[in-house]
């Protein structure tokens, strides 16, 4: 007896959130902002942690595979902030940056409004998101450089926290087996 | 290890080396490859090709769920999950003999929903929640470089869009409406293949 649930894209519950046109997203042209269509490579690689780019900017804006979901969904998207040591926004399903405390990072809510993170609905996420991007934008850049001195602490920490992950997935890994094979 | 196993596994080299010394895999499979009928067919013809008649305590079937599912309104499991369970016991194979590794944090409680409550204690797989080092996608290493951190930065921020999403044109078209392109630094590729010779770079 078969009992499959056959997926299609009305399953794809990611790009079904703003359905009825909420907010506007019409599909744009592509854009590279001439900062990185100078770079030698043009245009950022996924593969890659670490960017030329990065170094003059104060924020990652990360938007993360998926935004509309169920479970927080952390990438290399993130990890590349950290590699970076920059402060970073994620344009990401709720409960996201709990996720990243719990497995041992630090979040900058002494300067960004951290509150998105617990917002379920998709359409007022992304609403708080913006105007929180738009408050930040309209900052002195003197400000941005403040907060990124008032939180070097937390990017060396985050800096050495992803340089020891493999190691504490390791040590994960071994207590479970250890147990499941004693 | 083969580079084809790496890649189909979506699991680092390191992580499969570390595997195979610790237990004895009966089989991998990876829960994103598994996207139509045909899909789960083949998958219970591989599981029947290996399954035992009986299984050692150190053998397992090892399962990669680092792949976005799709969900139905108001359920509470991932439906490629689903199927995955379902087919597993189709072929009558204890799911106590499969490891699941996911990068989510709360997968077991979401197998819950599939299996009979009665089950919980006896029938349900090992889950390793959290594992954001051990997806080959994610690229996490030790060996960073340890760059200085710059306190003279000269734009706000950054945004990498990658492939077009939903949430993704919304935001950029947030930026763009509200001219936020003088502080943010922008790229966006999607319709790269349709809008290959559109580019537009910032005077």
């Amino acid at each position: 007896m078969k009992v499959r649930i056959l997926t299609n894209t009305n399953t794809r519950v990611n790009e079904n959130w703003n359905s009825y046109g909420d907010i506007n997203s019409s599909v744009q042209e592509s854009y590279v902002a001439k900062e990185i269509a100078t770079q030698s490579n043009k245009q950022h690689k996924t593969n890659s942690l670490q960017e030329d780019f990065y170094i003059d900017i104060g924020i990652d804006i990360v938007t993360e595979t998926v935004f509309n979901y169920p479970n927080p969904q952390i990438t290399e998207k993130t990890f590349r902030s950290i590699a970076n040591k920059k402060m970073f926004i994620v344009v990401g399903p709720p409960r996201s940056l709990q996720y990243l405390k719990s497995v041992g990072f630090e979040t900058f809510d002494n300067f960004i409004n951290e509150d998105y993170d617990v917002i379920q609905n998709p359409i007022q996420r992304m609403n708080f998101l913006c105007n929180e991007i738009k408050r930040i934008c309209e900052l002195d850049i003197k400000e941005i450089n403040n907060a990124i001195k008032n939180n070097d602490d937390v990017l060396n920490h985050n800096f050495e926290q992803l340089i020891n992950l493999q190691s504490h997935d390791l040590k994960k890994l071994d207590h479970i087996f250890n147990r499941i094979l004693s | 290890m083969t580079i084809k196993k790496i890649l189909k596994y979506n699991l680092t080299e390191n992580f499969l080396n570390y595997l195979e010394d610790r237990i004895n895999v009966i089989d991998y499979i990876n829960i994103a490859d598994l996207t139509n009928e045909q899909d789960y067919n083949d998958l219970k013809t591989q599981i029947e090709n290996t399954k035992k008649d009986s299984f050692n305590k150190d053998d397992f079937y090892v399962v990669s769920h680092f792949d976005t599912d799709y969900y139905l309104p108001n359920c509470p499991y991932g439906l490629l999950m689903f199927n995955f369970i379902r087919t597993i016991q189709e072929v009558d194979v204890s799911l106590n003999n499969v490891i699941v590794l996911t990068n989510i944090d709360n997968l077991l409680d979401e197998i819950k929903y599939i299996i009979p409550q009665d089950k919980h204690e006896t029938e349900l797989p090992i889950v390793i929640d959290k594992c954001l080092s051990i997806c080959r996608n994610n690229y996490v290493h030790d060996d960073y470089q340890n760059i200085p951190i710059n306190y003279n930065v000269k734009k706000h921020a950054l945004v990498l869009f990658g492939k077009e999403r939903v949430h993704r044109n919304a935001l950029y078209n947030f930026i763009n409406q509200n001219n936020l392109k003088e502080k943010i630094v922008v790229s966006y590729r999607n319709n790269e293949s349709k809008n290959i010779n559109k580019h537009k770079h910032t005077s």
